[in-house]
């Protein structure tokens, strides 16, 4: 009778005891999983670890040798706080899973409706572009690129079951991104008609004198002009800065926002997410586009854009007013000065992770 | 990447939490170290100072004791428990968040080198939080301290292990290190609950924010002083972002004048949704009214004085 009133008597310890190792393991599984990036920018990854793992040992006074205590409206406010805390976060986790499945498997569909079709992804092009194989497609022969990419069988197999995002990608870490540039956003283009056989005769390597610049293309030419690969929240914080010194000519990766007022202006947004720390204080970047090309893009698609930089001007600048405004977590930014002109775009099949977390200030970019 | 608004919503509030939760754990765990391990009259010599040099050990403090806002609240509480005087703990709670060397390094790359803004962001923190300090400096403890903030914790948390109410002094010996290290996991428990409810109760209120306020109204008041610098101190308090991460966030507002610039940097590790329920369970109604108003106008004040001055253009 005793111990039953002792253990009812230290029970409110107890619960509070396993709040914070739930909260705790939740912390330390969800920065052991591929999944943390959808939350926060993966340098914290170890910080979330570390305080996860204090949390439980925090808990194991409580639950080891609980003390005797009330109910108290405090003590069940911030019990039911943490456990509706812990619904949402488990909710918002299986959302993250079943979008990068989506996104993996959309992926999949992509490359073979491609490779179904026998087509090229080039939109546009110069004169030299039948004749020169994607930057990309060649870069995807290197195989620093396939080391954060989800591997071909696993993501155009979709009869083994469902693929976990778990598995399928693999989270970008600083380690990741300063070995191989395209770790982050690691894309693999449509594929292009014999280029795995064809050696890249219109590229030129002229990346960073380490030894991934032989891994990796930074500055692939086409058509005889060099172009710097960067992210677009790169080429977007150089403007912001007034800085003039953005290359004349770039490659980026994004994703396409079409609306009908930009749609009746020839153009497009071009926009990428990116995340400073957590998804909370995210920035949706975003570039009026245009040139030729953009007309045959869809909404969502993801593209490689080769291009310029252009001032906005008396009669268009008033584009970025037309842009759609944010719908995503990030705050949507519309450049007021510049658009892109494209000179070229490569159709994708997708990249891995549709967030930038590293943006740097000059060569080599962390495109 | 489509994702509903519930998703979005449910995603942002996982993110703040997280991303709050190790800096919120290191609040509580220097607070328990204090509790168990510095004597109550340790800091109390502070108090024997005058009232300008305790506002000023507390401003600067940040320097030796970097913490953000999501866990400056704890080591407060447990400062003022300790005896430290409120003009130097107000001073410590509401500058320590800016006044450190990882947010004025965040602001000073954050704006490209431009060592002007993390000089003027300082001062516009140092400036409300002094006076802050100054208007509560001869608030007596049992005034400023709710009495239900602590007794809930078993008793006070004074890691004596007994129920009891607050208001005694125990005399407490320094336990040896090994034997203190449960007192202070315990602590650090309980601590850290008790904020993480004010914690969580802010992401979801911020997230809700994010997620359903309509963005076109941030392009409504670019143009104007008047409009822009109470719109960018209301989007501080509503999105509630880290002081260590609101400087990138504020330079990419470019669009908007220097001043709206300044008062949403400077507002934000002072008062945000985080903080606002904390300081209502923490502190009585007058002091913590003063806390949450106090510097919110005088950020306003200074901000608009800068612009319309033409100091900051």
């Amino acid at each position: 009778m005793s111990e039953t009133r002792d253990s009812f008597a230290t029970m409110p310890d107890r619960v509070d005891g396993l709040c914070l190792l739930c909260l705790g393991a939740f912390m330390a599984g969800l920065a052991s999983s591929n999944l943390y990036w959808y939350f926060l920018n993966p340098k914290f990854r170890h910080l979330t670890l570390a305080a996860g793992a204090v949390l439980c040992l925090a808990a194991l006074p409580q639950l080891l040798s609980p003390r005797a205590g009330r109910w108290s409206p405090a003590k069940l406010a911030r019990q039911t706080a943490l456990a509706v805390f812990l619904c949402l976060a488990m909710t918002a986790q299986n959302d993250a899973d079943r979008a990068a499945v989506q996104f993996v498997q959309l992926k999949a569909t992509t490359s073979s409706s491609a490779t179904n079709s026998g087509s090229s992804d080039i939109m546009t092009g110069d004169a030299d572009s039948t004749a020169s194989p994607s930057p990309s497609a060649a870069e995807d022969t290197t195989p620093g690129a396939d080391e954060t990419r989800p591997n071909a069988p696993t993501v155009e197999a979709p009869a083994t079951g469902p693929i976990s995002a778990r598995q399928a990608t693999k989270v970008p870490s600083r380690a990741t991104t300063a070995a191989t540039p395209n770790g982050p956003t690691g894309a693999s283009n449509e594929p292009l008609p014999g280029a795995d056989e064809t050696p890249p005769s219109g590229l030129t390597r002229l990346g960073p004198q380490s030894s991934d610049a032989t891994r990796v293309n930074l500055r692939p030419v086409v058509g005889g002009v060099p172009y710097v690969r960067l992210n677009l929240a790169e080429l977007y914080i150089m403007l912001d800065k007034g800085r003039k010194d953005y290359p004349p000519h770039f490659a980026l990766r994004a994703q396409v926002l079409r609306s009908p007022k930009l749609d009746a202006r020839g153009s497009v947004l071009l926009h990428r997410i990116a995340v400073v720390c957590c998804l909370a204080d995210s920035l949706d970047l975003r570039f009026v586009t245009a040139g030729p090309g953009v007309d045959g893009l869809r909404d969502g698609d993801w593209v490689e854009v080769y291009g310029r930089l252009e001032p906005l001007t008396a009669a268009n600048v008033g584009l970025p007013k037309l842009a759609p405004r944010g719908e995503g977590p990030g705050l949507g930014l519309v450049n007021p000065k510049f658009r892109i002109t494209v000179e070229r775009i490569d159709r994708l099949r997708g990249i891995d992770f549709p967030y930038v977390f590293e943006f740097r200030e000059k060569e080599p970019f962390a495109w | 990447m489509e994702q509903s608004l519930f998703s979005i919503f449910a995603s942002i509030v996982t993110s703040i939490v997280l991303e709050a939760a190790p800096f919120l754990l290191l609040g509580s765990l220097l607070s328990a170290i204090l509790a168990v391990y510095v004597g109550d009259g340790a800091l109390a010599g502070l108090s024997r100072r005058s009232l300008s040099a305790q506002i000023a050990a507390g401003l600067f403090a940040g320097l030796l004791l970097p913490t953000c806002d999501c866990g400056v609240v704890p080591v407060t509480r447990r400062l003022l428990k300790k005896g430290v005087p409120p003009g130097a703990a107000i001073a410590f709670m509401l500058a320590a968040p800016v006044v450190n060397p990882v947010c004025l390094v965040a602001t000073w790359v954050a704006f490209q080198g431009d060592w002007r803004m993390a000089v003027w962001r300082a001062g516009l923190v140092m400036v409300p939080a002094a006076l802050t300090a100054w208007v509560l400096a001869g608030t007596k403890r049992v005034e400023l301290l709710r009495q239900d903030a602590h007794a809930d914790a078993g008793g006070c948390a004074c890691c004596c292990g007994h129920e009891h109410g607050h208001d005694h002094e125990h005399g407490h010996k320094r336990p040896p290190l090994r034997r203190g290290l449960p007192e202070v996991l315990r602590l650090t428990g309980r601590e850290f609950l008790e904020m993480a409810l004010f914690l969580i109760a802010g992401a979801l209120a911020a997230a809700a924010f994010k997620t359903f306020l309509p963005q076109s109204w941030l392009g409504l008041v670019t143009g104007s002083l008047w409009a822009a610098v109470p719109a960018l101190m209301l989007l501080a308090v509503l999105i509630s972002i880290c002081s260590e991460a609101d400087a990138f966030v504020a330079a990419s507002l470019a669009m908007f004048p220097r001043p709206a610039l300044l008062a949403f940097l400077a507002l934000g590790p002072m008062l945000d949704l985080k903080l606002l329920p904390t300081f209502l369970s923490v502190f009585k109604r007058r002091p913590a009214l003063v806390v949450i108003i106090l510097p919110a106008c005088a950020v306003f004040a200074l901000c608009m004085s800068l612009g319309l001055t033409g100091v900051l253009q």
